[in-house]
């Protein structure tokens, strides 16, 4: 007798425990199952703000500005400020811009340092090398840009394309 | 073998119950099992039967519904912790058995059950939203490679979009000193059922 009631009132503890905290959340939810397992609307939207609030306005023509290229023998440097448009720090791991002209042998700048960290908002200037081939392009034009930075730890390649003219 | 028949003042006792109960209380309060994060902070998981922490960005989100099944397993296993050490200082009482027996194996499936649910949750990842992600961004030319290790391990996910950009994150999961813990309270349980029965035919 004791036994069975002991017995009986063990299981009933096991079902509660699982039964009671399904009905706790269904009953905070108005018994709506999908809002009981989702989060809320408030977090959700709080994630999203957060991730439109990193990337803010995105990158525009005013996030990149080339300096004048200075030629010192076969070798070229161009300075570049970079203006973040991020509310968060990142990194520049890879930045390259390749420059070339109709007939003409392309010219590849890279990134002279291995990083470079950028406050969140904040700028940075960062020197792109390159070599001058021995017939340089009359009319050299911007044909390629690569850029490799971190947010986060997360890794974003953008190679956008240039338009001519 | 002694280790678990020890004779105190002529009163039998199961001591490995005993050590297996003060572990099953203090378990629910050690911390994650596993962890998994993406990058450093974009995408945080901390797991346990006892408690699950995701935050986005440094953002938590929550379902009310698991936290309170979470919660609920906290409960159900400080409870199953008291009533084996209850079960293992008078294991020859008649309702000793059944107090040993409520809870004695709850340690071993919460590892079965965290190494089933992490498994599955791999399997999702690695089969189902490479697809979801593919069709989510629109103009056809994304694909997204992902593979995650199934338990622990590093792997990198990326998300190509079309040819103009890439998106690579690294991925870390992890075991963490707790999940060992309940490894060895889950055996610990196992042998103190065992000796359970031997006590009680004495």
């Amino acid at each position: 007798m004791r036994d069975g009631a002991l017995k009986w009132s063990l299981r009933l503890l096991g079902i509660a425990l699982v039964v009671v905290p399904i009905l706790m959340a269904l009953a905070a939810h108005g018994w709506d199952v999908k809002e009981a397992v989702l989060p809320s609307e408030e977090e959700i939207s709080q994630v999203t703000e957060r991730v439109s609030g990193i990337f803010g306005g995105g990158f525009s023509k005013d996030t990149i500005t080339f300096g004048d290229p200075v030629v010192s023998g076969s070798r070229i440097t161009v300075l570049v400020t970079f203006r973040s448009p991020l509310k968060v720090p990142m990194k520049i791991t890879d930045f390259s811009v390749t420059v070339s002209d109709v007939g003409a042998q392309p010219i590849q700048l890279q990134m002279q340092e291995s990083e470079v960290e950028i406050p969140a908002n904040g700028a940075a200037t960062f020197t792109l090398v390159g070599t001058v081939p021995a017939m340089p392009p009359q009319n050299p034009q911007m044909t390629g840009i690569s850029c490799t930075f971190e947010v986060y730890g997360v890794s974003i390649h953008l190679s956008p394309e240039i338009s001519r003219g | 073998m002694n280790s678990g028949n020890t004779s105190s003042n002529g009163r039998t006792i199961n001591v490995v119950g005993l050590a297996a109960g003060a572990l099953m209380i203090i378990l629910p309060f050690l911390g994650p099992w596993w962890m998994a994060s993406v990058g450093t902070g974009a995408f945080e998981i901390s797991l346990s039967p006892f408690d699950l922490s995701i935050m986005v960005f440094g953002q938590p989100i929550h379902s009310q519904l698991v936290d309170l099944l979470l919660l609920a397993a906290k409960i159900a296993m400080i409870i199953s912790g008291v009533f084996l050490i209850l079960g293992s200082l008078s294991p020859k009482s008649w309702w000793s058995g059944r107090l040993v027996r409520f809870g004695v194996m709850k340690p071993l499936w919460a590892v079965i059950g965290i190494i089933i649910v992490v498994v599955l949750g791999a399997f999702f990842i690695n089969n189902v939203l490479p697809g979801i992600l593919s069709n989510a961004i629109p103009d056809g030319g994304a694909s997204a490679q992902i593979t995650v290790p199934y338990l622990v391990g590093s792997a990198s996910a990326t998300i190509q979009m079309g040819s103009q950009a890439s998106i690579t994150a690294p991925i870390n999961l992890s075991l963490t000193p707790v999940f060992w813990v309940a490894v060895v309270t889950a055996i610990l349980g196992i042998v103190a059922r065992i000796n359970h029965r031997r006590l009680k035919k004495q």
